[in-house]
């Protein structure tokens, strides 16, 4: 149970995406949230998350993404997700939150 | 509190000292052994030393009795020769005496014990000399002034004798007690006999007559360890010896007492190390008795505090069928935050409810309460789920958990055509219904998860027929890493096989898809509702009843969809027949 955290420059200056890969579970939440935090303090002007990569998310996971949300608005974006991914965020009806940042123009597909 | 030694300690303790009493026993017996040896080599050197001043008595006295021989009994020539050896303190006193008469010639030194005046004691001592081959030692103990005598003859040029040399020698003071010279009997204690040689009873015999002098105050009963005999003239000189102190050196002499107490002190101490060893390993299989019964009772309360997050039994309308499974997740000990619920509200109306809250432990547990009976309080002041589940979110969200929970809620009413459901989903996976005729449905809208940020919320309306089944669940059931959860078309696909089973009967074939899926349990808790809508029959008889009732108390709350009007008391009336309990 472990996640892959890969933090990419793409884009714009102070445009990071963060790339998870493996599970987005309660054991990566702190790594992930830490890592995400690390980035705003270092500057970063937009986190764009791909979770194209990750097989499993729960609830921990969701709880990062709308954490991050709420605390950071629309610089925190959500780009790529596997089906498994979009599927629990659909459920928890998270999805929306963030097609607020699509409009918000960090272009992410 | 006494404390009980431990057998282990004791028999260590009594097996050292055993040994310690061996070792010091044997110790003891070698170091006598030596003691004994090293006495016999010690009383044979000093008994050389003896020999040697034996030797030197003679010297002197050959030379007085060959001087008086050959000058014929001249004074002054026998005063020169003997002086020498007087002055010198080899002797007390000498006289030259007549042989033929045992009279003194001469006198040289102190005045002598033995008085050479003729007496038969004189003859005695005179006729002793001339009988000895060589020197005679001529014994005067009897005598006061504690001397002893010694007789010489020598020869004339015409071959015969007429002078005996007599001299004494002075012994010392105290015939016992005397104290110990230095050298060879240093660290022995002695006494020296004269034996031997006159054929008197007894004479041979190392008794208190026969001592010339001895260190010790008297003779010791058990007798002297090491004796040695030296010629003496016409005598013996029996020399016994005595340690009384340590011939082999102190750490002989001291090693098996040292053995002894140290061997004891060893005992004490190996008997103390066994009997913390023991107490520290009792006290390490109590601490594991103490863990294991805390792990058990944190167990215990675990599931305890589990069980009052669901209710004990379930408000459930007339004639439906529930059952509810509950599998904890595999790291057990920590409470999950899964809940359901089914209560009995006014007018014929139920609320229906399933949620999971995000995170585990004491907090999740708090918070499952916290969002239950908030559930259940709103359901008795809003009309729709969609203002339920707000109400509990805004109570979650000023809890500050910052946490989500979804949660599924639904009224669920009678209606003329079967029942109807109202739902609202926070976040929560849309439960789904079996249809009679088989077909499976999910129901409700996406709505967004409780307690973190502003939730969409949507309130959708349902029918549910007779033999319809309800199945509420949350997303341990469908969402697991690496297979151990069913797909949503697994779920469909169970349900589907099953079209008119009872409520237990699917929950049973869950039971067994999620227990073959996962046998040491989920990484998540997992809780699932089934809700069977009674038949046809059963509807009508139960709407016939409810219309029987006659007095119509409308809630202006709760207007949806067509429900009945309901009598509020006949409708808890039914329910609490069934199940006992009403909130």
């Amino acid at each position: 149970m472990t996640v892959e955290i890969r933090c990419v420059v793409n884009g714009g200056p102070g445009s990071v995406m963060v790339d998870l890969a493996g599970e987005f579970d309660l054991d990566a939440e702190a790594n992930v949230l830490e890592a995400v935090e690390r980035l705003f303090a270092d500057g970063a002007t937009h986190v764009t998350f791909d979770l194209d990569d990750v097989d499993f998310i729960d609830s921990s996971g969701v709880r990062v993404l709308v954490r991050l949300r709420r605390d950071h608005g629309d610089r925190v974006g959500l780009g790529a997700t596997s089906p498994s991914v979009r599927r629990v965020l659909d459920i928890a009806g998270v999805t929306g939150l963030f097609a607020d940042a699509d409009h918000g123009g960090t272009g992410e597909s | 509190m006494r404390r009980r030694v431990h057998a282990p300690s004791v028999i260590v303790l009594l097996v050292c000292l055993a040994l310690t009493g061996v070792v010091s026993a044997v110790a003891r017996a070698v170091r006598d052994d030596t003691e004994l040896r090293l006495l016999r080599e010690r009383t044979n050197e000093a008994a050389a030393v003896l020999t040697a001043a034996a030797n030197s008595v003679r010297a002197p006295l050959a030379g007085a009795a060959a001087v008086g021989e050959l000058t014929g009994g001249e004074t002054d020539a026998f005063e020169a020769v003997i002086g020498r050896a007087i002055e010198s303190g080899q002797f007390a006193g000498a006289a030259l005496v007549d042989a033929a008469d045992a009279t003194a010639v001469v006198t040289v030194g102190a005045p002598l014990s033995l008085v050479f005046d003729g007496s038969e004691r004189a003859r005695a001592a005179t006729d002793q000399s001339l009988a000895a081959p060589d020197l005679a030692v001529i014994d005067t103990l009897d005598l006061p002034g504690r001397r002893l005598g010694y007789g010489f003859t020598g020869s004339a040029p015409d071959g015969g004798t007429r002078f005996v040399v007599y001299a004494e020698s002075v012994l010392p003071e105290q015939r016992f007690g005397a104290p110990r010279p230095q050298g060879a009997f240093e660290q022995l204690d002695y006494a020296l006999f004269l034996v031997g040689g006159t054929g008197e009873d007894g004479a041979d015999a190392l008794t208190d007559a026969n001592v010339l002098y001895s260190s010790l105050p008297a003779l010791p009963r058990g007798g002297l360890d090491a004796v040695s005999r030296v010629a003496f003239g016409d005598r013996e000189l029996a020399l016994a010896t005595t340690t009384d102190d340590v011939l082999g050196g102190d750490l002989t002499h001291r090693l098996p007492w040292l053995l002894l107490v140290g061997g004891v002190l060893f005992a004490a101490a190996a008997a103390t190390v066994t009997e913390w060893l023991m107490r520290r390993r009792l006290d390490a299989e109590r601490l594991a008795g103490d863990v294991a019964r805390l792990y058990a009772e944190q167990h215990a309360r675990s599931t305890t505090l589990q069980r009052s997050l669901v209710p004990r039994r379930l408000s459930v309308p007339d004639g439906f069928e529930v059952a509810v499974r509950y599998w904890p997740a595999a790291a057990g000990d920590e409470v999950g935050g899964d809940f359901y619920d089914v209560f009995a509200l006014d007018d014929g109306c139920w609320g229906v409810t399933i949620g999971d809250v995000c995170g585990k432990g004491i907090d999740a547990a708090a918070l499952t309460a916290l969002t239950r009976h908030t559930i259940r309080a709103g359901a008795r002041h809003l009309d729709s789920p969609a203002a339920v589940l707000r109400w509990t979110h805004e109570a979650i969200a000023a809890d500050g958990a910052d946490t989500y929970v979804t949660v599924c809620f639904g009224f669920l009413r009678a209606s003329r055509d079967g029942w109807t459901l109202d739902l609202a989903l926070g976040g929560h996976p849309p439960p789904l219904v079996l249809r009679s005729s088989g077909a499976v449905e999910p129901l409700g809208r996406e709505g967004t998860v409780l307690g973190l940020v502003e939730p969409r919320l949507e309130t959708s309306h349902h029918a549910l027929g007779a033999g319809d089944t309800l199945l509420l669940y949350t997303d341990g059931l469908t969402d697991a890493p690496g297979g151990r959860a069913l797909r949503d078309d697994e779920v469909r696909d169970v349900l589907a096989a099953i079209t008119s089973a009872s409520a237990e009967d699917v929950a049973e074939r869950f039971d067994a898809s999620i227990r073959a899926r996962r046998p040491s349990g989920g990484a998540d808790d997992t809780a699932l509702l089934v809700m069977r809508v009674p038949g046809p029959t059963d509807t009508a008889n139960r709407l016939d009843a409810v219309r029987a009732g006659a007095s119509v108390q409308d809630r202006d709350m709760r207007t949806s969809v067509g429900a009945p009007a309901a009598p509020v008391a006949d409708a808890n009336t039914v329910v609490s027949a069934r199940i006992g309990t009403l909130p």
